[in-house]
């Protein structure tokens, strides 16, 4: 297993398994994002899982995970989105930003886009997850 | 049924498009490097298009992850999944096939393709199903081999 790399700006304060994986949260009102870039795998879903689990701590109102800088994404991080959506919702809302094909393709071909709440950017998903209720 | 028993060399020599040969250590890192290299020799030989190819990557990728998670040492090599690909010209046939050493802990009956519903293994299961036109798995005590086949493959 490779040495663990400290991560390079944002507020992660996490280190990286990976070169090809970054995660970094940044919050906007009561809302947490988590903008993953590089690659999901089995190797990195996990330390997305850890970045969510962090976000959780500081009880947002919504977790926004933002996959638009994201160029792979296999089973090991759809199922970090699926047990997210199940253990987080409907106490606090949880919305995915697909972004490009890499993430958008495994999602819709096993048909997750009718479980998980897909939404075009973060902005979008900033509004309509930010309310109080 | 025909084992198939991967050459020992970690790379071909030439580069053609009719075969192309990748084995990696038991570990996904490994597994995130044939990737790089296996997208690299599609984008080089065919002409398929972005997501073609993505989903060629995606399907091989699930079946190293389950090789890597589920395989038992190989006694001979331990810890290799070796990954293979053959192009034929005349059928436009891509056959990957990835192997490892050991023996899947495959559920009985396939997973429901229910989402929410699926394990974690069901998901890559079910990933490389629908994203291949042909999808094969052999298991044995020697190794299990899973092989991908996309048909009319440019």
């Amino acid at each position: 297993m490779s040495h663990p790399i400290p991560a390079i700006g944002g507020d992660a304060g996490a280190f990286s398994v990976s070169p090809r994986f970054g995660v970094q949260r940044h919050w906007v009102d009561q809302v947490v994002v988590v903008a993953v870039s590089g690659e999901v795998d089995a190797l990195t879903a996990p330390q997305l899982s850890a970045a969510i689990d962090e976000a959780m701590a500081g009880s947002p109102v919504a977790v926004i995970v933002d996959l638009s800088q994201v160029s792979f994404l296999a089973a090991a991080g759809l199922s970090v989105l699926l047990t997210t959506h199940g253990q987080v919702t409907p106490n606090v809302g949880f919305g995915v930003v697909a972004g490009g094909m890499a993430a958008r393709r495994p999602i819709t071909v096993l048909g997750l886009d009718h479980v998980l709440l897909l939404c075009p950017t973060v902005e979008d998903a900033v509004r309509d997850l930010g309310g109080s209720g | 049924m025909n084992r198939f028993h991967p050459p020992a060399a970690d790379v071909t020599a030439s580069d053609g498009r009719s075969h192309w040969v990748h084995s990696v250590s038991e570990d996904t890192g490994g597994a995130a490097h044939v990737r790089g290299e296996l997208a690299g020799w599609l984008q080089r030989h065919f002409t398929m298009n972005e997501q073609r190819r993505g989903d060629v990557v995606l399907a091989v990728n699930e079946a190293m992850a389950n090789a890597v998670e589920f395989g038992s040492p190989n006694p001979i090599s331990p810890g290799m999944v070796v990954c293979t690909a053959a192009y034929d010209e005349h059928t436009r046939t891509l056959t990957v096939r990835v192997t490892d050493g050991g023996r899947w802990r495959l559920a009985a009956t396939p997973p429901p393709l229910t989402p929410g519903h699926c394990p974690r293994r069901g998901r890559g299961m079910a990933l490389m199903r629908l994203l291949t036109d042909e999808l094969r798995i052999d298991p044995s005590e020697q190794g299990t081999q899973v092989t991908l086949i996309w048909i009319d493959l440019r």
